[in-house]
């Protein structure tokens, strides 16, 4: 008996590792696939300013900011919007291509993943606009 | 009015507190008369709150704007029924209705354990009150209801529109009673664990409560992802979003449990593991209470965005600290008796579920909480989008379904090999069909072929057990309807677990059909033109504009044809509030069992041109389907089993099987 | 308001003034209970389970002599039968004159 049970207790050890090993590797997969870097305005700035004078090319990122008041450009017949996105301090012109959520307008959290082109202008392909989360503790401004 | 609503929480809180001391202290020294008054107040406190539901409920329904909460989310024009759910769609109401809800579980569960197990009531009502007064507290001191202003507005902001829709309507109130619902098992088998841990640490009792509480989070996430789907106009059901995952973490760990429980119900084995399980996914749902509420993952570099979160953090992890030292504590005493049969067993199958919904969840949290851990270790913050979840979950998902089929086809305790090989035959021929089926007519996705292979394989398997258990019925002289319904009654567990497997099958087929085969084409069209999507063919009548309170509506009437046959009419739309300046979607939709043909207005010119968007999306109605099935199933599951007599009659072999038809 | 806490306040302390007797520990008695419905329950598996053909007839009377053996154990522990045991009893009295007749057990 006590021998089947150390047999046994080896067979589930066995398996277990494998498990965890098979797991792992999932999620290194996952995260090469679907990592994007979480950055503000500032920073993408000088992520890219290290990134060209390193010669590496710039990569996809996930930026956050708010769209500037005033600065919205929808062209319909193209589906074109261009708008500039900021952090507070600094702002960034933003071109996207493609539907634009209900929630998309002046003032509001947005997130564009996408790269930065060469001509200064943020490319994005995705853009995501926050919902004023409905949770937050009712101020008269809010 | 607003007077009564705070000394309503107040005493409440201070009543909870008395509660929790009473319990602890009367069941200590064993005295009930202390228990009872801890359970009086318990009762006090459900009244209290329910007071404080109703002020708020009458301030609403009246538009009473002096309440800061009611300006925030009333506004004139709204209607009646979404003033009245205004209760729960922001943060103060939420949180009441949560206190509330606990309450009314705890008055249940009081009731419950009092009649089944006493011995565990001073244990559960001191959990229970612990965890109320905590919601107490918050409302009390950090995020009170019932704040008024000094100048009340003419008119309120109303809530955001994206929320007034039916489906958003009922989506909290059930999805809390999931979350909440998790919250008395906690109690059970805390109280179990610390007064009597030799006994299953309550976790049998504990169990219908975890079978409601996943069914109520399973009727939640189907809302919110036919809300997604409906409302917010993306084309898409489920987006990873982190409040998403914060519901479906609790499930996963939930439906492992409803599986791993059925092992210590026949074999008084894994204790310890369903005492962890169960105080993981009572961690969980206030873990997703935490992430729903504090914004922190939705935002660059924020991680407690404000108190709130803090606050939640630290209960949290009061908790959980509290939970598995009282576990720790009890090491030894938990401890089984007995061990796995044999490797090939119903009970081995059900550890490798778990293993796999375990994994499951772990991954959903490691990706949803991955801004954070990268931050904290890395120094920048990376997002894992819906790639990382997909590419981790899916192959898990996949051989979750290849369980969901080998399970029933083992037996308990130990299965014959030669027997389960006889029984793969059928169903797998099934499952090599379809994908045979699907290859040749031209599929070349291998997952997809994969899934719906899989999916075949598990529909042959559980029609199988049906076939199988309604012939030995039928052999003792029942006709097929009565075998049937004998049959599913007299063993509702295992059946109605077939069943809602069975709704788990339609949902996943839903799914992948949707998810892999999907097409999408962005058009301009001037009215009369028409665009092919798919099978289908669009043509665009005009654009309509009207007003009605507040609101600007422009429609796209257009009209669908499958070919030559005309299907009818329907339109697309953005509705524009004027006030606030926010923007909806009504979603053109026309569904079939094939496909949905969904559309939406992307934008509009002047000279009446519209941009339409149009997805074709196969076998959407699948998942609404798989979650009426589900429904059905679990329904047979929570019904308690009959125990008849059984007729002093013939003694064949059906004798141990409860009742007849 | 304050009549609602006075009330409050008679509600809950009014069940300290009757001390009441200490609860009897029903444990024991439970868990043999429990673990009679684990019993049985193994036995309607074992039943359904060798019916629609999982385990074979070699397997199923393995089984259900060992769920016997241990209901028979837990119910002597109890000392007081229901209509299940009594069936119990009979299944097994049979099995017992089957086994020593020299037959299969089915």
């Amino acid at each position: 008996m006590r021998r089947r049970g150390g047999h046994r207790s080896l067979v589930y050890v066995g398996g277990a590792v494998l498990l965890v090993f098979a797991l792992a590797y999932l999620v290194y997969g996952g995260i090469q696939q679907g990592a994007t870097y979480w950055v503000t305005v500032g920073e993408l700035q000088q992520r890219m300013h290290e990134a060209r004078s390193a010669g590496e090319r710039p990569p996809r990122v996930r930026l956050g900011g708010t769209v500037a008041v005033g600065s919205v450009q929808w062209d319909a017949a193209h589906r074109h919007l261009r708008f500039r996105i900021t952090d507070g301090a600094r702002s960034l012109p933003v071109a996207y291509s493609g539907i634009v959520p209900d929630i998309f307008k002046d003032g509001r959290q947005v997130v564009v993943e996408g790269m930065l082109g060469g001509d200064g202008t943020f490319q994005a392909t995705t853009l995501l606009a926050k919902c004023p989360t409905k949770y937050t503790p009712a101020t008269p401004t809010s | 009015m607003a007077d009564l609503g705070r000394f309503s929480l107040l005493a409440a809180l201070v009543l909870a507190a008395y509660a929790l001391a009473a319990a602890v202290a009367g069941g200590r020294t064993r005295r009930p008369e202390i228990v009872a008054s801890a359970l009086r107040a318990l009762t006090a406190v459900a009244a209290l709150e329910v007071l404080a539901a109703l002020v708020l409920l009458i301030a609403l329904a009246t538009r009473n704007y002096a309440f800061q909460y009611v300006a925030a989310h009333v506004r004139e024009g709204q209607p009646l029924l979404y003033d009245l759910t205004a209760l729960w769609s922001g943060m103060e109401g939420s949180l009441l209705l949560w206190a509330l809800i606990l309450s009314g579980y705890t008055m249940l569960a009081v009731r419950m354990v009092g009649r089944q197990r006493p011995s565990l009531l001073p244990g559960v009502a001191a959990v229970c009150a612990g965890i109320s007064g905590f919601f107490l507290f918050m409302l009390v001191a950090v995020t009170p209801p019932f704040v008024t202003l000094p100048f009340p507005p003419d008119d309120g902001q109303g809530i955001n529109p994206l929320l007034l829709n039916p489906w958003m309507a009922i989506h909290p109130p059930t999805l809390y009673l999931g979350y909440v619902g998790l919250t008395v098992p906690f109690a059970i088998v805390m109280s179990g664990v610390i007064t009597e841990p030799a006994g299953g640490a309550g976790i049998l009792l504990a169990r219908p409560w975890m079978l409601w509480a996943w069914y109520c989070l399973s009727m939640g996430l189907m809302f919110g992802a036919k809300w997604s789907y409906v409302v917010l106009g993306w084309g898409g059901y489920w987006a990873w979003d982190p409040v998403e995952n914060a519901a479906l973490m609790p499930w996963l760990v939930a439906t492992a449990f409803l599986h791993s429980v059925m092992i210590q119900e026949r074999r008084e084995m894994l204790t310890k593991w369903n005492v962890i399980l169960v105080i993981l996914a009572f961690g969980l749902s206030i873990f997703g209470t935490f992430l729903t509420r504090s914004g922190v993952l939705s935002s660059v570099h924020s991680f407690t965005q404000s108190s709130l979160g803090a606050i939640f953090l630290a209960f949290l992890a009061l908790v959980l600290l509290g939970a598995f030292g009282a576990t720790a504590w009890r090491w030894d005493a938990l401890r089984s008796r007995n061990e796995l049969d044999a490797p090939l067993s119903r009970e081995s199958a059900f550890l490798i579920n778990n293993v796999l919904f375990l994994s499951a969840a772990f991954a959903v949290f490691l990706g949803t909480i991955f801004p954070v851990v990268s931050e904290i270790f890395t120094g920048r913050a990376v997002n894992v989008g819906p790639p990382f979840f997909d590419h981790v979950v899916v192959p898990i998902a996949l051989g979750i379904l290849l369980l969901m089929g080998i399970g029933p086809l083992i037996a308990w305790r130990r299965a014959t090999a030669e027997n389960l090989r006889r029984s793969f035959l059928t169903p797998g021929a099934a499952g090599v069909a379809v994908g045979g089926i699907l290859l040749a007519s031209g599929m070349r996705a291998a997952g997809a072929v994969l899934a719906f292979a899989l999916c075949g394989f598990v529909a042959g398997t559980v029609a199988l057990e049906f076939i199988r258990g309604v012939r030995v019925r039928r052999a003792h002289g029942y006709g097929f309807g009565r075998a049937l319904v004998g049959l599913v009654l007299g063993n509702r567990r295992r059946y109605g677990g077939y069943i809602v497997h069975l709704g788990i099958l339609l949902l996943l087929c839903g799914v992948t059909g949707s998810s892999m085969f999907a097409t999408q084409r962005v058009v301009t069209l001037a009215p009369g033109e028409a665009v092919g999507i798919g099978e289908y063919t669009v043509r665009f009548d005009g654009l309509a504009q009207s007003t009605r309170s507040g609101v600007l509506a422009i429609g796209a009437h257009l009209r669908a044809f499958d070919g030559r046959r005309d299907l009818g009419a329907f339109v697309s739309g953005r509705n524009l509030f004027l006030t606030s300046e926010e923007s909806t979607t009504d979603v053109a939709l026309r569904s079939t069992p094939r496909d949905d043909l969904y559309v939406t207005l992307v934008g509009w010119t002047q000279d009446g041109r519209a941009t339409l968007r149009l997805l074709v999306n196969p076998l959407v109605m699948w998942i609404w389907a798989g979650g009426l099935v589900l429904t059905f199933g679990a329904v047979v599951a929570m019904a308690p089993e009959r125990r008849r007599v059984p007729a002093p009659a013939p003694v064949f072999e059906g004798a141990w099987s409860p009742g007849g038809p | 308001m304050a009549l609602l806490a006075a009330a409050a306040a008679l509600f809950v302390l009014s069940p300290l003034r009757r001390p009441l007797p200490p609860p009897v520990p029903e444990e024991g008695r439970e868990a043999l209970l429990r673990a009679r419905e684990a019993a049985y329950q193994g036995l309607r598996d074992a039943e359904l389970d060798h019916a629609t053909g999982k385990i074979s007839d070699a397997d199923y009377a393995d089984l259900r002599v060992r769920h016997e053996a241990r209901a028979m154990a837990i119910l002597r522990r109890l000392g007081a039968p229901d209509q299940r045991d009594a069936t119990l009893g009979n299944a097994s009295a049979s099995h017992e004159g089957a086994s020593d007749r020299g037959e299969p057990v089915s």
